[in-house]
């Protein structure tokens, strides 16, 4: 992999990064003539919710920190800096706290959640996508084709939605809501890993079962085209077993476009994720999200929109890292 | 002279939706020990497709209707799918046109001939290194360097990856080698060296060739015997001296007529007409609508291959 | 493929105008009728904690949700297209901006600008504007497509022999590549109309929805702002879920139809 690819990569990352961060700066300030920060910080005065010493020293925190009568570029400045260190700000509506703080209990729910329900659909979905594309596969998986293609059409969220009623209201197989049974502390007990367990079912199902359907869609048209291809026939002139061919042959080269649709499908993958969160309570960023949406806590939404862009670019780039080493073509370029 | 590959009637139809195409109509003739036949014709004449059916790779909607392919005495058509695929490789091997994308791009060349070996040699339990030193040697004998097994096939030339499908072809030793066009896609030089090299392992091994192409001075230089194909019907079949010297067949005459001499300048002679369709071929001689002896009888007979004289094959009514 | 998502469409809109012309949509706001009732006779789709009738607001809201996602959808294949277009056709440096400027843009999450757009825009925001918001994110992919498209069309005989008969730069897009893109537009455009429903609906949901007129996306978050779940009222949510499913699977299969006549070759019936 030449040193100028990754270069190009890296530069690729910092650019979404600088380019989310400012959009996170400046939309706010062209709302027309509102700061809604402030105003935020006006009805909490008004309203008296909050200790009245308490307010004081976050409008005095945000004055500090913001500097308003600074020129406009040297706050930006100040807030590049602030980012660069992972310096959130504050959390308005649980002040003191720190956003960070607010933030990061949520992250590893998430990250479980949607990196075993992604892996899991996008290697069965792949798998399965082959097969349905492969002459010398049973017929009966034809039969899964249309369930396939509604689900892919249904949003993440909403299959959620259905799955809730029906195996939670109705059924009650599963728990409604949350992480975890609420008021069982955290332990690193097996029981509580059961549990654990048995509270994402339902949301990584949605995951799952909505998104199989678009990665065995998807890698089932780049297997048809693959299949085409002059190098399958020489292989199967070889002689070579079915099987080979399927997975070495085939399946091998067709992995290559079904992973830049992986890369370019982060965000939605990521945004489906999070609503479906939200739809079960599940202590993650999502549910972390709606909560900051709800109470007005910009600062918090900030900062979980910064981590989306860091997140899905920092992905991007351990992908286009990647793909070199699946595609020697990239990897020894000649020149 | 022993005949290893012998084909008997053999018929190859597309089944579509508009009827039979008959891209193969009862094609026969035999095939020597160390002979290099050469099959020359139109696009569409049915060369790609017959290959095809003696490897048994046809795909639906085309299937093999008729005949038989006898390779020293087992009939091709009637082997069992496991045993089909022992026979590929093994017995007959293809060097297929369009070298550029007949490798896998992922695998190193290396991987790509061991594959056949060691797919081919489940019992014979080949050590690793007697496998690589094999592979080296056959890289050698087409005149490649030893490195190139490691390397991916976007690393080479053309001309480099067509030998490296020579190398596979003859890496199990096959009795017979099915050449489709393997140098339509390289320049004159290269097509030179790689035809030389296809010819001396050939010669190597023993094996008998079969090259299908439409380059007939390539054949004249090259093969041994020449097959002229028609419509899916063989037209002629002979020596190459003699059809060169004295075509028999009105089509083989346009043909060789056809092409340009470096003697003396004149006018480009063609082959008037189209290619026939083969949906619904003329009635008697399918040649008989572009052929400037055709007779009311060709209209009506449907000629059939005939030795007329010892090794020359015609299938015209002339005769 | 394309005629059953034609078909389910049509289906669709036939039963909105039937519902159009029999109810009254004022019964759609708060208050108009006793909450939290379960369908009935009188009430065909019961009522919201609000005292909506649900009924009436599906049939309010489902074309609000589609116009949303038709106008995002228009807006950002309009400019989707432009920008594809010059940037396949033109090359050089336009091309490297705008390509680049399409990258970015598409690997920065759209949920998370539009969580923050939409934030802060809140107490104003209307359907009309929650769409122009939507399409400011909706072009990349369009750009991106088109121009792939572009780049290999450009380089076919049709297309030098257009520019030796001297039309020049616009008359050829115009004349030789919009119409040979045209089945390959309108399976993008239906695909953009389609994930900016989806966009919509998702900030409806997390309840940056337009707060003024009822939509799918925002009945759904009443419902479970009200924990409509839990207290079993599934006529509330169904509906819209139900609504909304159908929507997205008929323009799928007609993005799926105009796909396979825009690229026959993936026209193959399984093998």
């Amino acid at each position: 992999m030449s040193l100028r690819y990754v270069l190009g990569r890296l530069l690729f990352f910092l650019v979404v990064v600088w380019a989310g961060v400012t959009l996170i700066f400046f939309l706010p300030r062209l709302a027309p003539d509102r700061d809604p920060v402030r105003e935020r910080l006006g009805m909490m005065v008004a309203m008296g919710g909050m200790n009245a010493e308490n307010v004081e020293r976050l409008a005095q925190a945000y004055e500090a920190k913001f500097g308003l009568d600074k020129p406009l570029w040297q706050q930006y400045v100040n807030y590049i800096s602030d980012i660069a260190r992972f310096d959130l700000g504050y959390s308005l509506a649980k002040f003191p706290t720190r956003v960070v703080d607010v933030i990061a209990p949520a992250v590893p729910w998430t990250i479980s959640l949607l990196g075993v329900s992604t892996l899991i659909a996008f290697s069965f979905g792949s798998l399965l996508g082959g097969l349905l594309a492969w002459p010398g596969a049973p017929r009966y998986l034809r039969f899964l084709l249309p369930p396939l293609f509604t689900f892919s059409a249904i949003p993440y969220y909403l299959l959620g939605l259905i799955l809730i009623y029906l195996f939670a209201f109705k059924l009650k197989w599963f728990p409604l809501t949350g992480g975890s049974q609420i008021l069982t502390m955290p332990s690193l007990t097996f029981g509580y890993l059961l549990e654990l367990i048995y509270h994402s079912i339902l949301p990584a199902l949605s995951i799952v079962l909505s998104s199989i359907g678009f990665w065995s869609l998807s890698m089932r048209g780049m297997m048809i085209t693959v299949e085409g291809e002059d190098y399958i026939t020489l292989a199967e002139a070889k002689g070579l077993p079915s099987g080979r061919i399927f997975l070495w042959y085939a399946m091998r080269n067709a992995l290559l476009p079904q992973t830049t649709a992986l890369a370019l499908s982060l965000g939605t993958v990521l945004s489906g994720s999070l609503l479906v969160e939200i739809m079960f309570n599940y202590p993650g960023i999502g549910s972390a999200l709606f909560a900051a949406i709800t109470g007005f806590d910009y600062f918090v939404i900030y900062g979980i929109v910064f981590l989306i862009v860091v997140a899905i670019a920092l992905a991007t780039l351990i992908l286009d890292l990647i793909y070199p080493l699946l595609d020697p073509r990239i990897r020894y370029q000649k020149g | 002279m022993t005949a290893v590959l012998q084909v008997e009637k053999l018929r190859v139809y597309y089944h579509t939706l508009a009827g039979p195409v008959r891209a193969v109509e009862d094609v026969s003739f035999t095939l020597n020990k160390g002979e290099r036949l050469g099959l020359v014709g139109e696009s569409g004449s049915g060369k790609s497709t017959m290959v095809l059916a003696l490897l048994r790779m046809l795909k639906s909607p085309a299937r093999t209707e008729a005949g038989r392919v006898l390779l020293n005495g087992t009939d091709l058509l009637q082997l069992s799918d496991a045993n089909m695929r022992a026979a590929r490789f093994a017995q007959i091997a293809l060097i297929p046109q369009g070298a550029m994308n007949s490798l896998n791009p992922v695998m190193r060349i290396k991987n790509q001939l061991l594959d056949t070996i060691r797919y081919h040699n489940r019992n014979g339990r080949l050590s690793q290194a007697t496998m690589m030193a094999h592979i080296h040697q056959l890289l050698e004998s087409v005149g490649l360097h030893r490195d190139v097994a490691e390397m991916y096939p976007h690393e080479l030339s053309g001309g480099m990856k067509q030998r490296v499908c020579i190398a596979m072809g003859i890496s199990l030793q096959p009795k017979v080698i099915l050449a489709d066009e393997p140098t339509s896609a390289l320049d004159v030089v290269v097509q030179r060296q790689v035809m030389e090299t296809l010819g001396r392992v050939q010669e190597e091994i023993g094996a008998s060739l079969i090259l299908v192409g439409h380059d007939m001075g390539l054949m004249a230089q090259f093969v041994h015997t020449i097959g002229v194909m028609y419509a899916g019907k063989l037209v002629e079949v002979g020596p190459v001296e003699d059809i060169f010297e004295e075509p028999l067949h009105p089509y083989t005459q346009l043909l060789i007529a056809s092409l340009p001499s470096l003697e003396g300048k004149g006018v480009f002679k063609g082959i008037p007409g189209i290619t026939p369709s083969l949906l619904n071929p003329p009635s008697g001689c399918t040649f008989h609508p572009r052929c400037p002896q055709a007779t009311a009888r060709c209209k009506a007979e449907i000629p059939v291959l005939q030795e007329i004289r010892p090794g020359r094959w015609v299938s015209c009514l002339l005769y | 493929m394309l005629a059953s998502g034609l078909f389910t469409l049509l289906l669709m809109v036939v039963l909105w105008l039937i519902g159009y012309f029999s109810v009254d949509i004022k019964l759609a706001a708060p208050l108009s009728a006793p909450t939290d009732l379960p369908p009935s006779r009188e009430y065909l789709l019961g009522t919201d904690s609000a005292g909506r009738q649900l009924l009436a607001v599906m049939i309010a809201g489902t074309p609000t949700t589609l116009q949303i996602g038709l106008i995002a959808g228009a807006l950002g294949m309009f400019i989707g297209t432009i920008l594809g277009f010059t940037s396949g056709y033109f090359g050089g440096v336009v091309d490297s901006i705008i390509r680049s400027a399409a990258d970015v843009a598409l690997t920065v999450p759209a949920l998370a600008v539009l969580v923050v757009i939409a934030s802060v825009i809140n107490k104003t925001l209307s359907p009309e504007i929650l769409a122009l918001i939507i399409a400011s994110l909706a072009w990349m992919w369009p750009t991106r497509t088109i121009r792939a498209q572009v780049l290999t069309m450009r380089e076919r005989a049709y297309v030098e022999i257009a520019r030796l008969s001297g039309l020049n730069n616009f008359e050829i897009i115009f004349k030789e590549l919009v119409p040979n893109l045209l089945p390959y537009l309108a399976a993008s455009f239906v695909g953009a109309v389609s994930s900016s429903v989806l966009a919509a609906i998702g900030l409806e949901a997390l309840g940056l929805g337009p707060q003024s007129e009822p939509t799918l996306g925002m009945t759904i978050y009443w419902a479970r702002y009200y924990n409509g779940l839990p207290r079993g009222m599934w006529w509330w949510w169904a509906p819209p879920v139900i609504i909304i499913i159908m929507l997205f699977i008929s323009l799928f299969m007609i993005a799926s139809g105009l796909d396979e006549i825009a690229n026959p070759r993936a026209r193959r019936t399984t093998a």
